[in-house]
């Protein structure tokens, strides 16, 4: 499985502001829990640590910057730093709890799959 | 204090064999006697909120698919899945909403939400067949406090309420925050099902295989070992509360978690709801029964394969399916509010995703267990008080395999 986030021709990547995060959209502005799950598992912690840095100081002024725009319903790169600030939670497993990109020991590919009932 | 809950259940303390984990003839016993025989947990009344609404839900084990309706009048419904033309699967995908029609997609036989066969297509070249006489195979459903069972067996005479017996009473009327809305972490898993009925059953590994993603919150000064707070025996049910550690914050270096709680105002440091949300939750008499001034969680679980947990954030359930005898499919339900802002959904998402970590931990773990297992070097396994559940399980399982009616069964284990 490779998931990516694309950014249509003509758009931004991210909002004004935000332009130091655009090398991260491709792999961590990516729609879902599940694949965002999926791509803090499937690299190595050394990725995983260069993003939490470039993120972690931005994550609050973005969620004030997107505390103006409807959850369900955000322009293309909106939604792209939303997801962005979502992938932070899944980075900070592996960076503030395991200390490890994944739980240790345990086998990937694996077979766990988080459904939810809809896609932010 | 020293509890003595093995005890208290009536239970012997010697070791417990292993032979039912790893053998075929066992996992048979335990198709006919108790997965043919018992209750059987489907999902909740929400699932299938308004008429017209549907999940079908597989019991391997059985080799059933079961479709499950909400019908004109309120009625929710379960019947096999199961076109009487030539048996395919009348409903081919797991939900659906305003369906009051389901048209088998081999050659459109047509059946009502009420489970009657309704049109037959080109009948005229059938040799007159009584369409009353086949409509979609009943299956015994009842709702119990919004959970909807089914029981498999077409003669089975215990009610829902009866099989749930003082068990239920228990619970009963326990308010479900977000019962509506719910994220579920799915896992096939090579290993015998009891290993995870098991796994999420005591309380005695978690400073240790959890010792960095909830170790900290379940054990501390106060209960290094994370000793249970209370059990309480039901019939072929139970009840267990953990230990919760009343001094746990987040690290210094834990920012994001920091930043996820936030504008939380919550029980514990793995809460879905805000403390206001779970008031009512937490006042129920039969939640924290022991009123432990530690808590963390409740453990309920309904014999045979479900769990519904209680905390002090929020509910969620496990439900654990055998396949085959060393395969099995694990659900866990998190029941979580709806997110209206960016902050919410990133608390909800660091909820989760801590969550998946945790479960993650127990699920590869459950796969090295079997192996030991079957490795047939060890006969028995060696239990402590703490892990008195998985005890009692091993002892239900005997009884409801010895036992000729599930009336018995239930006998047995009052
Ligand atoms: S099997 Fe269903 S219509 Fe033929
Ligand atoms: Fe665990």
């Amino acid at each position: 499985m490779r998931i990516v986030a694309t950014v249509p021709p003509g758009e931004r990547p991210l909002p004004a502001g935000f332009e130091e995060l655009e090398p991260f959209v491709t792999y961590w502005a990516v729609a879902g829990q599940n694949e965002r799950r999926y791509q803090r598992c499937d690299t190595t912690f050394d990725e995983i640590r260069r993003f939490y840095d470039a993120m972690l100081p931005r994550a609050d002024a973005a969620m004030k910057y997107l505390a103006n725009y409807p959850l369900r319903d955000m322009p293309g790169p909106e939604a792209r730093l939303m997801r962005l600030v979502l992938s932070l939670a899944q980075a900070s497993m592996a960076v503030e709890i395991q200390g490890a990109e994944r739980v240790p020991k345990a086998p990937w590919p694996d077979t766990v799959r988080i459904l939810t009932e809809e896609t932010l | 204090m020293r509890s003595n809950f093995t005890q208290a259940a009536g239970l012997d303390t010697g070791p417990v064999p292993l032979e039912p984990y790893r053998s075929q003839a066992h996992f048979d016993l335990e198709r006919e006697k108790i997965f043919r025989r018992a209750w059987l947990i489907m999902g909740r009344a929400e699932d299938v909120p308004n008429v017209g609404d549907y999940i079908v839900k597989e019991v391997e084990i059985c080799g059933a698919s079961i479709l499950i309706t909400h019908g004109a009048g309120g009625a929710i419904r379960a019947f096999h899945n199961v076109c009487s033309h030539r048996g395919n699967q009348v409903v081919w995908d797991t939900k659906g909403s305003r369906k009051t029609m389901f048209r088998c997609p081999y050659h459109n036989w047509t059946y009502g939400n009420d489970g009657k066969l309704l049109a037959i297509s080109d009948e005229k070249m059938f040799f007159g067949v009584d369409k009353k006489k086949c409509g979609l195979e009943p299956i015994q459903c009842e709702n119990w406090d919004g959970w909807i069972f089914i029981n498999l067996n077409p003669e089975n005479r215990v009610p829902l309420r009866a099989y749930l017996g003082s068990m239920g009473e228990f619970l009963s009327g326990i308010p479900y925050p977000n019962a509506h809305r719910s994220i579920k972490i799915q896992a096939y898993l090579k290993c015998n099902w009891k290993f995870l009925i098991d796994a999420f059953s005591e309380s005695y590994h978690i400073p240790v295989l959890h010792s960095k993603t909830i170790g900290p919150s379940f054990s501390g000064v106060s209960d290094p070992a994370s000793h249970l707070q209370n059990a309480e025996f039901f019939g072929p049910h139970h009840s267990i509360s953990l230990y919760g550690n009343p001094d746990y914050r987040p690290t210094e270096a834990q920012l994001v978690e920091k930043l996820a709680y936030a504008g939380m105002q919550s029980e514990n440091v793995l809460a879905a709801n805000q403390s206001k949300d779970t008031e009512a939750l937490r006042a129920h008499r039969s939640v924290n029964p022991g009123k432990s001034p530690t808590w963390s969680m409740d453990i309920n679980e309904i014999f045979p394969n479900f769990h519904l947990d209680v905390a002090g954030g929020g509910f969620w359930t496990h439900e654990i399916w055998p396949i085959s005898l060393d395969q099995s499919r694990y659900e866990m339900r998190f029941f979580v509010p709806k997110p209206e802002t960016v902050r919410e959904a990133f608390h909800q998402e660091h909820y989760i995703a801590r969550l998946a970590d945790v479960v993650l931990e127990d699920l590869a773990n459950v796969e090295r267990t079997h192996k030991g297992v079957a490795a047939r070097a060890k006969n028995h396994m060696i239990l402590q008080d703490n892990e008195v559940l998985i005890r009692r399980m091993m002892n239900l399982l005997d009884k409801f395999e010895q036992a000729e009616t599930l009336e018995a069964a239930l006998e047995a284990c009052a």
